[in-house]
């Protein structure tokens, strides 16, 4: 009978009495999950729904009574749930006296429904679904196999209830899954949600797709998809975001994402504050109006769109520019292209607000501009100090005119092409101490001399003739600078300089310096002149004093001698006569004398410097003093082969002090007959417009004339000391007692020979 | 009688030491400047001494003794300088004198000067 039987059935035998099973083939393990074992001694009919398992009782008790094969069509639930359609022929067989039912199971569809089962099991698997069905009026569930497998639950202890269902879904989720439901009852339409399930593995994410049925039998069926490897993804891509977006935010950087459209993909707040995008156009989404507000901020617009459009070219390009801004801020601007996998999908720009750091920068650039200058200005100043400090060692020297031509050629180059040191006689003469670049045209030296020669510098501008100023300026001079050498009171020279370097102009700076030099040569010349002088004062004081003391220890000898002489001839009988004493005495008296006048003059020198001398003026004829001077010194003239000669005048009555007079007359005939070389001496008194002049011309060794500017001065002596007598006070003073008469005495060369000194003195009313 | 020979242009002390050394037996002999005491010299006056006033016009003190010291015959003629210098000792020592007076100078000064120069160049010539 099975043979014949062209599809595999399961096989069951049930008592006839109790219609429990007796046997099942293992066939019902392949279509209904059982084991065989599960179903001895249970009713036959048992796993067959209610409305079912009447129809088959009765059948199986036809059966049994009559004998006659029926056949019953039914449903039985799977272990799984799953209510699989039989059509099964029910006999009665019996076996060693023993009746009994004999099933043979049909499934509905036959092997190819099995395969088209095993298919849509293999397939709820591969793409991790499970199909469940709800009777909503009998609260049955039926789940397929892999939703089993996807709830993590065994069926065998599974509630097949809504309760049950309930029961496996996530206990946060419970909640929102009975609200589906009851919405989707209540209006009777599809319906999605996604829950989670705890299962063995760990959570488990399911969607679950489901439609009502209403008609013949309320229902609902649907779809549990395991989305867990989703969800994960999704939650990972949401962290990611999630994360990015924190980041973003966090930057102090401004980001902005456009994809390949010039759409605004992306931007993050630091962006909005950094561009000062108010809130209103950033919530707007109006993309051309927020990049027209940031274009509006940019100096220089057109730069900044060529090379974002420059980069639109060249997608792959990276970018890194600096742009200012209208308000003055610093903003470096970086971009990269956006991939996805190995396409650009768009550009990612980074703006990054550098102001401080460019300000920062740029004030580290002022100080070390400002340290570097403080740097030069200190070097420069050292050089300057050295300079100055190499020109005083150079003009320490007493030697100054040596020294100025040295410091001359110091300044050359250092300071100048071309320096000239000029130092101002008295006479009106300049002595120049100049130097030169050898690098100087020669026309531009000789025409600098000329022209600065032509006036002293400062007393007049040399070159403010335009056409000196043009020649030198056509030679080559650029610079030109004089500064005065000075000292209290006096001008002594002055200081030159001349550039003829480009760009080499003399400026307050120069001018100090010069100054500075000028100064320091001024008063290295004044104190070396003053020391000099002083070296001059001295030998001329010790000079004197050499002679001082020769001239009154000369008639003190002679005088002592005299005196120690009549003494010892005192005491010798008949010596000491009148004559040797009127001899000896006469000496002395001369001597007496004459140490009489030198003292006279050193006191009348004490007298000029403390302007104590005085004049008693009296009426006199001078014609007649002068005669009585001249004779007074015939004698000694005589002896020395001079004649002394005097004009025929008549009298010249006046007013002056006699004893002065003599002494300015006995003077200059003193020196007349001393130097005349024992040549006539003449005197002329010539009286003219209310006063009168003396002259005493002599014809001897007359004066050099290096001698002539310092013959009325203190201890000067026209002629060597060792030569001649005399204290060199006698000019000084007759000129001095003249001044003070209010005349003057003066010397003339005489041609030929001598000198010619003449006494002019006011007239004086005759009293 | 022993010949000295004074070099100076004053004439009072000229006098005075003509005066005061007649009398101890020297025959003085005198020249106004050093022109003329060489003159004298070279024309055969042979000295014992010679005094010599260093302040002279023409030919000083300095000279004629630079002009002594050339002249073999005339060199070792002992000079007694005359000066009113502080530092006359060294001006004669400078240029070879044997001795100084220093003005003013006493009659006893003069002697002992004189004297000693005379010893000096006795000495020199033996």
């Amino acid at each position: 009978m099975l043979a014949d039987v062209p599809h595999e059935p399961i096989v069951c035998e049930a008592d006839a009495r109790t219609l429990e099973c007796l046997f099942v083939s293992g066939e019902i393990r392949e279509l209904l999950g059982y084991a065989p074992e599960e179903w001895l001694h249970r009713p036959l009919f048992d796993a067959s729904p209610s409305a079912d398992r009447a129809r088959l009782v009765d059948a199986c008790r036809a059966v049994l009574a009559d004998g006659r094969r029926r056949v019953v069509e039914h449903e039985v639930i799977a272990a799984d749930r799953r209510p699989v359609k039989f059509r099964s022929e029910l006999h009665v067989i019996e076996h060693d006296g023993v009746r009994m039912l004999l099933g043979v199971l049909h499934e509905a569809g036959g092997p190819l429904a099995r395969e088209r089962r095993r298919l849509f099991a293999e397939a709820e698997r591969v793409a991790g679904f499970g199909v469940w069905y709800w009777d909503i009026v009998d609260n049955h569930v039926v789940w397929t196999e892999n939703l089993f497998r996807l709830f993590g639950v065994d069926p065998q202890g599974f509630d097949a209830t809504f309760e049950g269902y309930l029961a496996c879904v996530h206990p946060d989720d419970r909640a929102a899954v009975r609200a589906h439901i009851g919405r989707a009852i209540a209006e009777r339409k599809g319906f999605h949600f996604d829950h989670r399930v705890i299962t063995p593995e760990g959570v488990r994410y399911l969607s679950c797709h489901g439609d009502v049925i209403k008609e013949p039998h309320a229902h609902m069926i649907g779809i549990s998809q395991d989305i867990t490897a989703r969800r994960i993804q999704e939650e990972a891509v949401e962290q990611a975001y999630s994360l990015l977006q924190a980041t973003l935010e966090a930057s102090a950087d401004g980001f902005l994402v456009m994809d390949r459209d010039k759409q605004i993909s992306l931007f993050n707040r630091p962006f909005l504050e950094l561009w000062k995008v108010p809130p209103s156009l950033s919530v707007q989404h109006d993309h051309p109006a927020l990049l027209n507000h940031v274009l509006e901020q940019v100096a220089d617009r057109d730069a900044f769109l060529a090379l974002a459009e420059q980069l639109y070219e060249h997608p792959d390009e990276p970018s890194f520019d600096v742009v200012e801004l209208r308000d003055g801020r610093v903003i470096e601007r970086v971009s990269r292209p956006q991939r996805l996998g190995d396409q650009v999908v768009g550009r990612v720009w980074c703006f990054r607000d550098v102001t401080p750091r460019v300000q920062a920068v740029a004030e580290r650039q002022w100080a070390l501009m400002v340290e570097q200058k403080a740097r030069e200005a200190a070097e420069r100043q050292h050089r300057i100090s050295q300079f100055l400090a190499n020109a005083s060692a150079l003009l320490a020297s007493l030697d100054y005119e040596t020294a100025l031509g040295a410091v001359a050629r110091l300044i050359v180059p250092a300071l100048a092409n071309w320096c000239a040191i000029d130092l101002f006689g008295e006479d009106g003469d300049t002595r120049r101490f100049a130097s030169t670049d050898e690098t100087l045209p020669a026309g531009l030296v000789q025409e600098l001399a000329s022209v600065t020669a032509r006036a002293r510098p400062l007393e007049c501008d040399p070159l403010a003739h335009p056409e000196a100023l043009r020649r030198v300026r056509e030679l080559g001079m650029k610079s030109y600078l004089a500064v005065p050498m000075v000292v209290p009171g006096r001008k002594l020279g002055a200081l030159t300089l001349v550039s003829t370097a480009e760009g080499r102009t003399y400026g307050p700076e120069d001018l100090r310096l010069a100054k500075n030099l000028a100064e320091r040569a001024a008063l290295a010349v004044e104190n070396a002149r003053l020391y000099l002088a002083t070296q001059d004062a001295l030998r001329v004081r010790d000079e004197f004093l050499s002679i001082a003391s020769h001239e009154l220890n000369t008639p003190l000898t002679s005088l002592l001698l005299g005196v120690q002489t009549m003494r010892a001839l005192a005491h010798e009988k008949d010596q000491l006569s009148v004559e040797v004493c009127d001899r000896m005495l006469g000496r002395a008296e001369r001597q007496v004398k004459h140490l009489r006048a030198l003292v006279g003059q050193l006191l009348d020198v004490t007298r000029v410097d403390a302007h104590t001398l005085t004049l008693e003026p009296t009426t006199f004829d001078l014609s007649a003093l002068v005669r009585d001077v001249a004779d007074r010194f015939r004698e000694q003239a005589e002896r020395i082969g001079t004649t002394i000669t005097i004009a025929p005048s008549p009298p010249l009555e006046g007013s002056w002090d006699k004893l002065r007079v003599e002494e300015l007359v006995s003077i200059l005939l003193s020196n007349a007959v001393k130097y005349g070389a024992g040549r006539p001496v003449e005197v002329t008194l010539e009286p003219r417009d209310g006063r009168v002049s003396i002259r005493v011309v002599d014809h001897g060794i007359g004066i050099a004339p290096d001698q002539m500017g310092r013959l009325f001065q203190r201890f000067q002596r026209g002629v060597s000391s060792r030569h001649y007598g005399g204290l060199g006070l006698g000019l000084y003073l007759s000129r001095e007692i003249a001044r003070q008469m209010g005349g003057e005495v003066t010397v003339e060369d005489v041609a030929g020979g001598g000198a010619s000194f003449s006494i002019d003195l006011p007239r004086g009313e005759a009293s | 009688m022993r010949t000295l020979l004074i070099v100076d242009d004053d004439e009072d002390i000229v006098d005075t030491v003509r005066m005061v050394l007649s009398r101890r037996g020297w025959q003085v002999e005198a020249a106004p400047d050093g022109a003329v005491g060489l003159e004298r010299l070279r024309g055969g006056l042979h000295p014992e001494v010679v005094l010599l006033d260093l302040m002279m016009p023409g030919i000083n003190g300095w000279q004629f003794c630079e002009e002594l010291r050339r002249e073999p015959a005339l060199s070792q003629i002992p000079v007694v300088v005359i000066s009113g210098a502080g530092d006359v000792g060294e001006k004669a020592r400078s240029i070879g004198a044997v001795g100084h007076l220093r003005k003013p100078f006493e009659l006893s000064e003069l002697y002992e000067a004189v004297e000693s120069a005379t010893s000096a160049g006795s000495e020199a010539r033996s």
